[in-house]
């Protein structure tokens, strides 16, 4: 009898404290629907893995043979990017390419966070790879924390999953904070300019090559991206895509939240640092809307044709969220502002720029600690 | 104060990195726009 309660002497606050995280999150999955995806198994893993004696976690446990297979070698993520390459309609950007600038200018947030990081006494690696919470992109995230060896894997992505799922939030006061009522009013005529299946085609090939030779890090993530929308516009492989954007993805997500849970056990998750990342995480998403914001504020002191700098806030990579928060906004101010199409190309310039910073960081701060 | 000079230091440090980053992004941007610009007038003249 006694050996049947023998594994509770093995329990400890910090377990229980991890259940309730999990429930929690499993909570804001089903109840609030936030992200409920990965939220849902990632909750699941947080109770699965704080059990005490957790079978799961052992050495040659079914989560830790899941996350060397798909996490310590970077596979899921990346095969999670061909799914989502698969889902990304490039032709709203591809028809006003100059849209770009945008996503460049949001990434400013995880720059910025990463200076802040340092500060706060985190060494440079684990600085980078908070702050590249600020891509608003979850494989891009686990890819540069993994890649990076940081120790704060399972916080980064249970932050950057929540704060996705919180943008419709945490944007819209900031937006506001940074642009007159007269800003938000501005309307852009939308006129839908045909796109050539070549330049559908060829873009992916263009973005992989191009991305590659300035930050060859980033080969992996933009290449596995593009390869998931070229096989979405080629036209002689929609079997693929759909299974790509569907099956796939679904499978590969699954795996990935409750594989992900191996990084919170208690002893690594309940610490200052995690709120600390919570904070910086924050300051990334916060700093990636104004940096857009302001720079299309710029862009007008020199532009013939205005453009509502709202949009400027859709280069992160929360895709399709912040493209519609920013026409709600628009909407708000003036019944006729459709700011939809614009929104969603600066959206989508947002998923390739993140990828891009991604590559960036990680091809400039291989070398520190 | 030694720790928030150090921490100081180590900013200064990769400041430059950082800044670099940020406008690598620009560049790297700069560089699609120019070439979606010459596919787009390549297949036009095509058509």
């Amino acid at each position: 009898m006694a050996e049947l309660f023998s594994n509770f002497g093995n329990l400890e606050i910090g377990h229980v404290v991890m259940w309730i995280i999990g429930g929690i999150l499993i909570y804001l999955a089903i109840k609030k629907e936030m992200e409920p995806s990965l939220l849902l198994p990632m909750g699941f893993g947080a109770i699965l893995v704080n059990l005490p004696m957790s079978g799961a976690v052992t050495e040659h446990g079914a989560l830790t043979v899941l996350f060397n297979a798909g996490i310590a070698n970077e596979l899921f993520p990346l095969i999670l990017f061909i799914g989502i390459g698969a889902m990304i309609d490039f032709t709203p950007l591809l028809s006003n390419p100059k849209l770009m600038i945008f996503g460049a200018a949001a990434q400013f947030g995880i720059f910025f966070t990463l200076g802040l990081a340092i500060l706060f006494g985190f060494e440079v690696k684990d600085a980078a790879s908070i702050a590249i919470i600020g891509a608003a992109d979850g494989p891009t995230s686990i890819f540069v924390a993994n890649t990076f060896g940081s120790n704060y894997l399972g916080a980064i992505m249970v932050v950057a999953y929540s704060y996705m799922a919180l943008v419709p939030i945490i944007q819209p006061p900031f937006i506001k904070l940074c642009t007159t009522k007269k800003e938000r009013q501005i309307r852009m005529a939308y006129s839908a300019k045909p796109v050539s299946k070549m330049t559908l085609i060829l873009f992916p090939i263009a973005i992989t090559i191009i991305a590659g030779l300035f930050a060859p890090e980033s080969v992996a993530l933009v290449g596995f991206l593009m390869f998931g929308n070229l096989i979405r516009v080629c036209g002689v492989l929609d079997s693929l895509s759909e299974t790509a954007q569907k099956v796939l993805a679904n499978l590969i997500t699954i795996f990935l939240g409750i594989t992900v849970a191996c990084q919170m056990k208690a002893e690594s998750f309940l610490s200052p640092d995690t709120l600390m990342i919570m904070a910086l995480g924050l300051c990334a998403f916060i700093f990636d809307t104004v940096g857009g914001v302001m720079i299309a504020k710029v862009y007008n002191l020199f532009a013939k044709n205005k453009i509502n700098p709202m949009i400027g806030a859709c280069g992160i990579s929360a895709f399709p969220m912040s493209a519609r928060i920013v026409n709600k906004m628009g909407l708000q101010e003036d019944n006729q502002n459709f700011l939809l199409m614009h929104a969603i190309g600066v959206n989508v310039s947002g998923q390739i720029a993140s990828v891009i910073a991604g590559g960036l960081i990680l091809s400039l701060f291989a070398m520190y600690k | 104060m030694e720790v928030l000079m150090a921490r100081l230091e180590l900013l200064l440090e990769v400041l430059p990195k950082i800044g670099f980053g940020w406008l690598g992004i620009f560049i790297v941007t700069i560089i699609i726009i120019a070439l979606l610009w010459l596919l787009e007038k390549a297949t036009q003249k095509k058509n």
